[in-house]
């Protein structure tokens, strides 16, 4: 800042002034008091806030770690659900597992049930917590997990594989000769007319070089016609 | 109870050092930010809004004397006063005139009455008023009006030099006392 001597006079002088009547000063006062209230309380209110959210939090984690630690001892037994089904695999002849089929499957077969249902479907009871049945379906069955014993590796019968033939794809029997596709017992050889008439035939009708023409055919000249009648266009 | 210990107290958040030191200095702040706004309440609410900073931020402020103590808290209602007005009409001026010549003497202003000076600034176009108050009252180089203002250093010499003739023209032309004063 550069503050010359007059400046700096010119400048304490105005400071210096005061103000006017129309300056209310209490009101301006309260007026600042209502603003620097306000931040306070505005910088109080979140803090209870986030310590109250904080106490709720710390609350909720104290509990719910407990319930997860049941949860893992519940889904514990899946595993042997696991091993049987792997034996069935190896036993065909073992028994299926009980699935429990609920009665509206049975509807077709079980009119009177399926009356029973329509008539619950009228009068609405509690609804049943699908939740449960989840866990009913999941719980292994102690008797079925006793069966479910794998048996010794020598005992397990082990299954026929299908063997697969091998494809042979020859393209050259079409080249062959002849002679090699005949039937067995006729003589190709020797003078008979009729077998080496044959011979030609099944020579000229399968060998594929004879299959394709000797020669393209003769393309016809310009300007003459196909049947005969010939006539120079320019001449 | 000296400054300092207003200081501290106000750091604490103690009301009654607040409104101490509101009452030191609100009507000398309030004068600051009327020389900068034509209408007393914008003025006013000017002033607040830089009472409301300072007490917010006093944690930051470290007491050397009455006389920072004064300009820190004048520093900030000026700043409130140029946000403002250049919230409600950016400083667009153009350089017209590099002319350095001054037509009013500072004898002349200093002469005056400070109310008198006060009441002729007031009276000054936006522009003018606030480079004139940058550059004569608060004793501002040419290059840090212009940083303030966001204007070019010519600029800012332009209006300072209109504004002092214009002033020129209000003591000579209205009133025959400042010209009597003169010529004495």
């Amino acid at each position: 800042m550069k503050a010359g001597k007059s400046t700096e006079t010119i400048g304490n002088r105005l400071d210096a002034l005061t103000p006017g009547p129309a300056f209310d000063n209490a009101a301006a006062w309260n007026n600042l008091q209502q603003r620097l209230e306000k931040k306070k309380t505005r910088i109080l209110f979140p803090w209870k806030w986030a310590a109250a959210a904080a106490a709720v939090l710390f609350v909720a984690w104290l509990l719910i770690p407990g319930k997860k630690a049941d949860n893992i001892t519940n889904q514990l037994p899946e595993k042997p659900v696991q091993t049987e089904m792997q034996s069935r695999t190896a036993h065909p002849a073992a028994p299926a597992p009980a699935v429990a089929i609920s009665p509206a499957t049975k509807t077709r077969h079980n009119p009177d049930k399926a009356a029973t249902i329509n008539k619950d479907a009228d009068n609405p009871g509690p609804i049943p917590d699908s939740t449960q049945n989840a866990l009913i379906s999941h719980t292994p069955d102690e008797s079925m997990v006793k069966t479910a014993t794998i048996p010794p590796e020598e005992t397990i019968p082990v299954p026929v594989t299908m063997k697969k033939l091998p494809v042979v794809y020859n393209n050259d029997l079409a080249r062959a000769e002849p002679e090699e596709l005949l039937p067995a017992g006729e003589e190709t050889t020797g003078t008979d007319p009729l077998s080496l008439l044959r011979k030609l035939k099944y020579h000229n009708s399968i060998k594929g070089d004879q299959l394709q023409p000797a020669e393209p055919p003769a393309r016809r000249k310009k300007g003459t016609l196909p049947f005969g009648i010939s006539f120079n266009t320019k001449e | 109870m000296n400054q300092e210990q207003l200081i501290k107290e106000c750091k604490q958040g103690s009301t009654a050092a607040q409104k101490c030191l509101y009452d030191l200095y609100a009507g000398q702040m309030f004068m600051t930010c009327r020389r900068y706004l034509k209408n007393e309440a914008d003025a006013e609410e000017r002033m607040l809004d830089g009472f409301y900073k300072f007490f917010t931020r006093i944690r930051d402020f470290h007491y050397q004397g009455e006389a920072a103590l004064f300009s820190w808290i004048k520093k900030i209602m000026i700043n409130e006063c140029l946000m403002f007005l250049r919230k409600k009409n950016p400083f667009v001026i153009t350089a017209e005139t590099d002319e350095l010549t001054i037509p009013v003497p500072e004898e002349v202003l200093g002469k005056l009455e400070a109310e008198e000076i006060f009441k002729l600034i007031i009276r000054l176009p936006l522009g003018y008023r606030t480079v004139f108050n940058l550059n004569v009252v608060e004793g501002m180089t040419h290059k840090e009006i212009a940083a303030l203002l966001k204007i070019s250093e010519g600029s800012s010499k332009s209006q300072l030099f209109k504004a002092k003739a214009l002033l020129q023209k209000m003591i000579y032309s209205e009133n025959e006392y400042y010209e009597s004063r003169k010529i004495n």
